[in-house]
């Protein structure tokens, strides 16, 4: 464990329980009787949604710092490959198709037809992946700009498609149920979401994991890379599985929730060596500590309904984007 | 031995290299000269193992290249690229490291021995973006020799360099053949070729028009025929300059 996870790990165990006491109702762990619905509120609201922020967190921390490091580009976010807009794309169509599915599958209807988007998002990519890496058996030139190209089709056809199933809504009830889970929230979630999200994710770490170290190689550009030995073709094969099941995951129990996998490699990397492999665990844990730190402020806001998540993200990682993009103007990146 | 057999490469769908063979020997410096586009780069790329061939192959101590596991040729042959393309700002200590990746472990003493040869131990904690284009030459030689390869390949590491640069990091490769590692180089400069070089191969549109010694392979009849221009070599052996006049007639 290096210096960087080190210290997010402290951050994250004084972030959990400032965020199971703070809320609309304050627990006051001091209190010699507590309220009777206290430990209620604990097990049954705030400890699932602060398990599934660490969760989330961790996947799109992990994701983006693994993205960062293969389109070597410090402004790459794991949104780019086009995943969580089809995993998105495929929550939508399960309001669409919501009538046909069995009662005894409702509860699962979302979750599955999200992960059944980002499952095919990734084989597409997988597809274009082949067609790329065998253009690269011998020089591997443009193959990864050409697959970031692809990322980006995927993207935007989903974003239409899932357009296209809002303004075609079936009734207005379905279509604010649709806009407001696009936007990514914490709220309301149980463990039956933790029991979706936590195995998929931790499986996608450990993915992203394994391609640590041919990450550091692609450091020194395409050919030196494959020169040390790398294998372009595993290494995409890796991205997409990691990628796919931490963002696959996150997006089917909270919706989308943006800039986190953008902007905490930036978080992580002045406290390493900067090299991709360094940046992966610690960029899991402070995704967990920013998502953790985000819920709890926007559930404690006096706002007459709670500021959505993903919204409050991108309130703050916006104005961050472009304090980068600056930044990177004046060569400081 | 690495050896090119009857070797054809394509690269973006055009033939860049055409029937070519040649046995290169361990302990010395091989220079690949040619003009532009003559396939110098490609062939280098081949040589490596980066660049399948379409036709013929590319043999390592008598087994074919592309039969090699990525990891055992990676062992075997450090290839330095001719643009230094580096991602991330990290430490010159973190980046030659990364030569090891091949062997799959820290060899500090590898790491320490490519620092030494090339002076960088004053700047082993120095950021690359921090440095000179001459220390960030060294760097990635450095880099390439932490991996302690029986092969290095460079392409044109001299082009970022000034003279005296270029005149030290020749006298490192020159300690690498001493040693018993082989070197490969694309140059651009023949004077360079001429002086440094145990055997030039002259390249033009993919085919080899010359191999040998530099004084036959560069012969004057040579350069006119491969860059169509009138030259005569002046000064004694290992100081050479080229007068290139007018184009050849």
């Amino acid at each position: 464990m290096n210096r960087a996870s080190l210290i997010f790990a402290l951050l994250l165990a004084v972030l959990v329980p400032l965020s199971l006491l703070a809320g609309r109702v304050w627990i006051n762990p001091f209190a010699a009787d507590l309220a009777p619905n206290a430990l209620l509120i604990l097990a049954e609201l705030r400890l699932p949604r602060a398990v599934l922020g660490i969760v989330i967190g961790a996947g799109l921390g992990a994701a983006g710092a693994a993205m960062q490091g293969y389109l070597r580009n410090p402004l790459a976010d794991p949104g780019l490959f086009g995943i969580a807009p089809m995993a998105a794309l495929g929550a939508v169509a399960s309001f669409w198709l919501g009538a046909f599915v069995p009662p005894v599958l409702a509860a699962w209807s979302l979750p599955l037809m999200a992960l059944t988007g980002a499952g095919l998002g990734m084989a597409l990519l997988a597809l274009i992946a082949g067609r790329t890496s065998s253009d690269a058996a011998g020089g591997a030139g443009g193959g990864i700009a050409l697959f970031t190209l692809a990322g980006l089709m995927l993207a935007s056809l989903a974003g239409a498609l899932t357009a296209l199933a809002i303004t075609l809504a079936p009734n207005p009830f379905a279509l604010s149920e649709i806009v407001l889970w696009l936007n990514g929230a914490l709220t309301d979630r149980s463990w039956r979401e933790v029991a979706i999200a936590a195995p998929l994710t931790a499986a996608g770490i450990a993915v992203l994991a394994l391609a640590a170290r041919s990450l550091d190689a692609l450091t020194l550009g395409e050919e030196a890379a494959r020169s040390l030995g790398l294998n372009p073709g595993r290494l995409l094969a890796l991205l997409v599985v990691g990628v796919g099941l931490t963002v696959g995951a996150g997006v089917a129990v909270a919706g989308i929730i943006g800039f986190v996998g953008l902007v905490v490699p930036h978080l992580v990397r002045p406290l390493t060596d900067r090299l991709p492999s360094s940046l992966i665990l610690p960029s899991a844990l402070a995704g967990a500590c920013l998502v953790l730190a985000a819920d709890s402020i926007v559930r404690i806001m006096p706002l007459v309904t709670e500021l959505r998540l993903g919204i409050a993200l991108s309130l703050i990682g916006a104005p961050f984007f472009g304090w980068l993009l600056l930044r990177m103007r004046r060569g400081q990146l | 031995m690495l050896a090119a057999e009857n070797l054809a490469l394509v690269r973006g769908g055009k033939r860049v290299v055409e029937g070519l063979s040649a046995e290169l020997r361990p302990g010395t410096i091989t220079a690949i000269v040619g003009p532009n586009g003559a396939g110098k780069s490609s062939l280098l790329l081949g040589l490596a193992g980066l660049l399948a061939p379409s036709e013929g192959s590319v043999m390592l101590e008598g087994a074919a290249l592309a039969s090699l596991h990525p990891r055992g040729r990676a062992q075997a042959i450090g290839y330095l690229p001719q643009t230094p393309d580096i991602a991330w700002d990290v430490a010159v200590e973190s980046l030659v490291a990364l030569g090891r990746l091949p062997w799959r472990d820290r060899g500090t003493a590898a790491v320490e021995a490519a620092l030494a040869a090339l002076d960088l131990q004053p700047l082993r904690h120095r950021p690359v973006s921090q440095l000179s284009g001459g220390e960030r030459a060294r760097v990635l030689l450095a880099r390439v020799l932490a991996g302690q390869p029986q092969w290095i390949l460079a392409d044109e590491p001299l082009a970022a360099l000034d003279l005296a640069h270029q005149l030290a990091l020749l006298a490192h490769l020159r300690g690498c053949a001493a040693s018993g590692q082989g070197v490969v180089i694309v140059l651009h400069d023949l004077a360079t070729a001429m002086n440094h070089a145990d055997r030039v191969l002259v390249l033009k549109d993919g085919r080899l028009i010359a191999d040998g010694p530099p004084q036959t392979a560069l012969a004057p009849q040579v350069i006119a025929q491969g860059w169509g221009v009138d030259a005569r070599w002046l000064g004694e052996a290992g100081a050479q300059a080229l007068i290139a006049g007018r184009a050849a007639g």
